[in-house]
Formats: structure tokens, sequence, C-alpha cells
């Protein structure tokens, strides 16, 4: 790159810009349940809607496929990178962790779904990749979330306010 | 429909899979709605007719979609 000219106005900040806000206990309380960053910050109405329709995604995936879909690593033990869609909702921390312990304790155990003994059922085929997508995406759609409810314009009233009682006017 | 009440009976929710095999397909367009009407929540400045701007959204997610399919199957077909 070539210096500018040093006849050339260097370029100023704008006197009256806020500095951008970043709202972290919200984006954590995002993080631990979908839509309750928004709730936190007084945005009920927004962080309802996520709250059913991202937490319900997430159920239902989880519903569809068991807690066999959560896990961190494969069997050969390379890192399974649907997990790191799952893991942007906290809980899927705790499930997988749930998960390993259950594996455990039936390693070695028949794995066919008429042993009683054994603590939960592996999914297959459409169970499984169904109930991961939804709960990958539902993580996705969870970061979404908390991009948004972390980080205000600075110009907005309800962005400026870290846990005030916004209007449901504001936006990203 | 015997069998079908038997398994139920075994299973133990978030335990045990659902077998969805056969009618897997109507899980997506519910996901669709949802990604639709999330985007739109977060997206728009206010909350006035989000169903309907989440519902055009899910109708241009489902026809590029559509479109997208049949682009590879044609792509498949022909080369």
């Amino acid at each position: 790159m070539s210096e500018p000219p040093p006849n050339y106005p260097e370029p100023e900040p704008a006197p009256d810009a806020p500095p951008p806000v970043w709202n972290i206990p919200a984006a954590v309380a995002a993080w631990l349940i979908p839509g309750m960053g928004h709730i936190l910050a007084g945005h009920t109405k927004r962080g309802t809607i996520l709250l059913f329709c991202i937490g319900g995604l997430y159920l239902v995936g989880l519903l569809v496929g068991g807690i066999s879909i959560v896990h961190a690593r494969n069997a050969d033990g390379t890192l399974r990178p649907w997990y790191l869609g799952q893991s942007l909702i906290a809980p899927s921390i705790a499930i997988e962790y749930t998960h390993d312990k259950l594996r455990a304790r039936t390693e070695g155990a028949d794995p066919s779904p008429y042993d009683e003994t054994i603590a939960f059922e592996p999914a297959y085929g459409r169970a499984a990749e169904v109930g991961t997508l939804y709960t990958a995406l539902a993580g996705l759609l969870n970061l979404l979330a908390i991009i948004d409810i972390a980080y205000r314009e600075p110009r907005s009233t309800e962005h400026a306010l870290p846990f005030g009682a916004g209007e449901e006017t504001g936006a990203a | 429909m015997q069998l079908l009440a038997l398994s139920m009976l075994a299973y133990r929710p978030f335990l045990d899979p659902i077998q969805i095999d056969r009618f897997w397909v109507w899980f997506l367009p519910p996901l669709i709605l949802i990604i639709a009407l999330v985007y739109r929540t977060i997206k728009t400045e206010t909350l006035k007719g989000l169903p309907g701007r989440a519902g055009y959204l899910a109708f241009q997610i489902s026809v590029f979609m559509v479109l997208a399919a049949a682009a590879l199957y044609l792509t498949l077909l022909f080369f």
C-alpha cells in the first residue's frame, strides 16, 4: 500500500458516535437457554418466539434421535462436526456427558434393542439424520440469536440498555 | 399395528430413537418454517406482520431448494 499524500486530510471518527455495546450476560443466558437473552434484555415477545422455536426444534430433534445423536467424537476418535452446531446450545454439553456415562456403563453389553440392560438405544438411519439435523440447526439458529443479543446498534436506545426494558422495535 | 403398539410400550423418550423411516420427509417443512420464523424474528424491525414475512421467506426457501434439487438432478442426468 502506498502512503497517502502529505496534505491528505486524516479521516476522523464522528464525534457523536457512541461506542458499541456488548451485552455479554444476555449472550451467555441465550447460550444456556435459547431466547433467554432476549427475555432478560426486555424483548419478551422476541425471546418467547425464539425460546419456543429454537427450544422446540432442539427438543424434537432429541426426541426423534435420542441422546445418542449428541456426541463429540466418532468411534475412531475424530471430532464430529455436527457437535459444533449442537454445542451452541449449552444443554448439549450435559447431554453429551450423560451419553458418555451411559455408554461407558453399557460397554460390552449386547447392543441389540432386545437387551433390557442397555441404557439407551443408538439411533440409525433417518432417525439419526433428522435428529442430528434438528439439533445442529437449532444450535446454529441459536448462534444467530446470541449474536443478535450480544451486539446492538449503537444508536438504538433498546440496544444500549444491557438489561433495560426496551420496546419491541429494535433490530440488529 | 399390534407390533407397533408393543414397540411403543418399550419406548423410552430421549433414550430411544423414534422410527421415522416412512414419514421422515414430513419433518422437513416444519424445519423450513422454523428457520424462516427465527430469522425474521431476529432481523425484522418490528414484530408486526411476522407470520406473513416468515411464511414468505419459507416459501422462498422451499422454491430455491426445489430449483436446486432440479438443477442437481438435471446435472446428474446429462453430465
